[in-house]
């Protein structure tokens, strides 16, 4: 199987197979448009992407390079969060800044298998929670004005289950 | 002048970080004796990382915002004398130069207290100086830029810009602090760091935020609403609250995709005997808010109640908070069985819904007076789905109502069509005003009191079949030739089971609209008033109906495709009229 050259944002070249590397659609396209030569010798930019993330979205590519072509989200399918291979949920067991950071790279890359993936992970993280505590789990600061947080909780109220 | 909401505040928050270091600064220039060696060393060091980052922040500021300011006021031919001249004395530069300059001088002297003490002191005036005209820029960008920002961009396209900055910030103060911490200098305290940094989570680009939100229930998403501002606005979304079963979310069953062939299946979740009493025909009026629980005990301790009220104040408070915000991507509104909502209800809530797609209320109490805004509000024109089996109580208003709402959806589409030729519109505005100047402008008032069954429907639907037709034949002639699909009248599902006080008129009233090429489920089901001959005017009129799907009551004899099409469904049915009923 031929290889092809991916360079991170940091100088690091990842000598990859294409059919792994192809699950970024970004990159497929990229093969695609610049018609790269199996002897090619010169390595893709990804000025995005920083060799420890590239590393890792790698890593799970090669994981799921024999998986089917993800479906298209339809419009009436429930999301479910609970579905994750066990994979997956233990390559997402990492600190918020590389879970945001492989979000990110997903995204730029185009693997949607990933992004479900991540971010379901991180919906997880929010489900079951109230809203002091989903602050303390990403750290997020409460801006509300006490009038203003008076006024949303009494908008949203309406779901709670009493 | 009012503030600027945070979600496009785009320079007050790293504003505010840099009014602390500034602050961080003076402290130290008021505190430090220069002519110690190693606190003006350490003062300078401090402060070479603080210019660092202000030049950072000019850089980012002038990217990120100027310069798209200043093309956009270039485009609209705009001159602002501020904005031209934004940073262009450049403060900065020299006092960031100073700086550095102080840095190396304080090593290639002689470390005498007085050369050191000389040193700090032409700095600190500098940096006074510099400080005085500092504070007042920023303030200067908060109260002239800000609203010029507000004036010339949209709402997304702020919300990006701002994104667009703070991720710039963040990923120099990540750098920063690798650089930090390779050891040359101590510098400002992390604690401070991390407590002006938004949360990492808060710099993800809006799209995803939204993507991972998409996996959140309703209930789910409220809670987000409460975290911060930020989340308050992503999780209020329009794009994630296109469905709404509040029915469902009163019973603890919380999920927004809910598929069709499961709604058909739903079961009265309450107990037939319940019994609840609700204001049928309240006066629908816009100005006035209904007490929808207010037909409940509210003493009664019985579970079932307890859920309705909980459906009661769902429904309030959707319409109250949700839908002003979300109602024109509403595409689904499922209500079925609901034993609380009512008619002021289903009115405002279609009023904010002008989009809806597949609107389900069987099962329900409601009565014609519901619909009435339907016209007014431009709802429902796009129908695709409408289920009303089971409202015993509409009758063939409902439909003329609904007749409307579909002829509006194609008045709609040659308003709204550049395309169209100028005679044309002319043409259609001319004639459609000339014939019933009451009808586009003004909902009439005293057709809520009309009965069904009078002449004067039928006469004023007639008067309009001439107008009808004129646009017909116009968007047909129009459609050929641009090869478009002509249709607006999507129409592809509807049940009026058990309405039985549904008759020809009424389908008639519905067929003035038509046709309907794409309804394939017709279910009349115990529509005991309809005759054979009302049916077959009705169906010639649907060139899909699929006969499986097709339904009327078996006491219609020679009624269309009595072969094929299936018999009535509300034999065995104990909750929707049928003919047999009684017997």
């Amino acid at each position: 199987m031929p290889n092809i050259k991916l360079q991170s944002s940091d100088g690091e070249v990842f000598d990859v197979d294409v059919d792994v590397a192809k699950q970024s659609i970004t990159i497929k396209t990229m093969l695609e448009d610049l018609g790269m030569d199996e002897d090619d010798d010169e390595a893709i930019p990804l000025p995005n992407v920083n060799s420890a993330i590239l590393g890792k979205v790698l890593e799970w590519c090669q994981f799921h390079k024999d998986d089917p072509p993800p479906p298209e989200d339809e419009e009436n399918r429930e999301k479910r969060t609970d579905d994750l291979c066990g994979f997956d949920i233990d390559f997402l067991k990492v600190d918020q800044g590389t879970l945001f950071e492989l979000i990110l790279a997903a995204n730029y890359l185009d693997i949607k298998g990933l992004l479900d993936a991540s971010c379901k992970t991180v919906a997880n993280m929010i489900k079951g929670k109230t809203p002091e505590e989903i602050r303390k789990t990403f750290n997020i600061k409460n801006d509300f004005t006490p009038a203003e947080e008076e006024q949303v909780r009494k908008e949203n109220s309406w779901c709670e289950e009493k | 002048m009012n503030p600027a909401p945070a979600e496009i505040d785009v320079f007050s928050r790293p504003h505010s970080r840099i009014k602390r270091l500034v602050d961080s600064y003076s402290q130290k220039l008021s505190a430090t004796d220069f002519s110690d060696y190693t606190a003006l060393k350490s003062f300078l060091s401090s402060l070479r990382f603080t210019f660092k980052e202000f030049k950072t922040h000019e850089n980012i500021e002038n990217e990120c915002i100027m310069e798209k300011l200043k093309n956009r006021l270039n485009y609209h031919k705009v001159m602002v004398e501020e904005v031209a001249e934004v940073h262009s004395d450049d403060c900065l530069g020299k006092m960031n130069k100073l700086v550095e300059d102080g840095w190396i001088r304080t090593d290639s002297c002689s470390h005498s207290r007085d050369e050191m003490a000389l040193i700090g002191n032409q700095l600190a005036d500098a940096l006074r100086k510099f400080t005085d005209s500092f504070l007042p820029h920023m303030q200067e960008e908060e109260e002239i830029f800000q609203p010029l920002l507000m004036k010339y961009f949209t709402y997304d396209e702020l919300k990006e810009i701002r994104g667009d900055v703070l991720r710039k910030h963040s990923l120099f103060m990540t750098q920063d602090w690798e650089e930090k911490t390779d050891g040359e200098v101590e510098c400002q305290d992390k604690v401070l760091e991390e407590e002006l940094l938004p949360a990492k989570i808060q710099l993800l680009p809006s799209e995803l935020t939204l993507k991972i939100f998409s996996y959140l229930n309703p209930k789910e998403l409220c809670q987000c609403k409460q975290v911060c501002t930020q989340w308050d606005t992503l999780a209020g979304d329009p794009s994630l609250w296109t469905s709404l079963h509040p029915v469902r979310w009163a019973q603890g069953d919380w999920r927004f995709n809910i598929s069709v062939e499961e709604m058909e299946l739903e079961e009265d979740p309450y107990d037939n005997s319940l019994t609840c009493t609700i204001d049928e025909d309240a006066d629908v009026d816009e100005s006035e808010s209904s007490g929808e629980s207010d037909g409940l005990d509210s003493l009664d301790p019985n579970s079932q109640l307890n859920q309705i009220r909980r459906e009661a104040k769902m429904l309030s408070s959707i319409v109250k908070y949700l839908l002003p915000a979300v109602g024109r991507s509403v595409q689904t509104i499922n209500l079925s069985y609901s034993k609380s909502v009512t008619n002021g209800l289903v009115y405002k809530i279609l009023q904010q819904t002008p989009n809806v797609k597949h609107l389900n209320l069987s099962s329900t109490k409601i009565s014609d007076v519901a619909f009435k805004g339907l016209r007014r509000h431009h709802s429902c024109s796009g129908l695709e789905h409408l289920d009303l089996s089971g409202c015993v109580n509409i009758t063939n208003l409902t439909l003329v109502r609904f007749g409307d709402a579909f002829m509006r959806g194609l008045y709609k589409v040659i308003e709204e069509n550049p395309k169209s030729t100028s005679e044309f519109d002319k043409n259609g505005k001319r004639i459609l005003n000339g014939s019933s100047p009451d009808r586009l402008e003004t909902d009439s008032e005293s057709d809520s009191g009309v009965c069904p069954n009078c002449g004067n429907l039928r006469k004023k639907r007639s008067s309009l079949s001439g107008v009808e037709e004129h646009v017909l034949s116009k968007q047909e002639e129009r459609d050929s030739k641009l090869g478009a699909p002509s249709e607006k009248r999507t129409l592809k599902f509807l049940s009026l089971s058990g309405c039985f006080k549904i008759t020809d008129e009424g389908l008639s009233a519905l067929l003035d609209a038509g046709p309907y090429p794409y309804l394939h489920h017709l279910d009349l089901s115990g529509c005991l008033n309809v005759t054979a001959r009302g049916l077959s005017d009705f169906v010639k009129a649907c060139d899909s109906l699929n006969h499986e799907e097709f339904f009327y009551c078996d006491n219609i004899l020679e009624g269309p495709y009595a072969q094929t099409a299936s018999g009535c469904q509300n034999l065995e049915c104990s909750n929707r009229v049928c003919c047999r009923s009684g017997e």
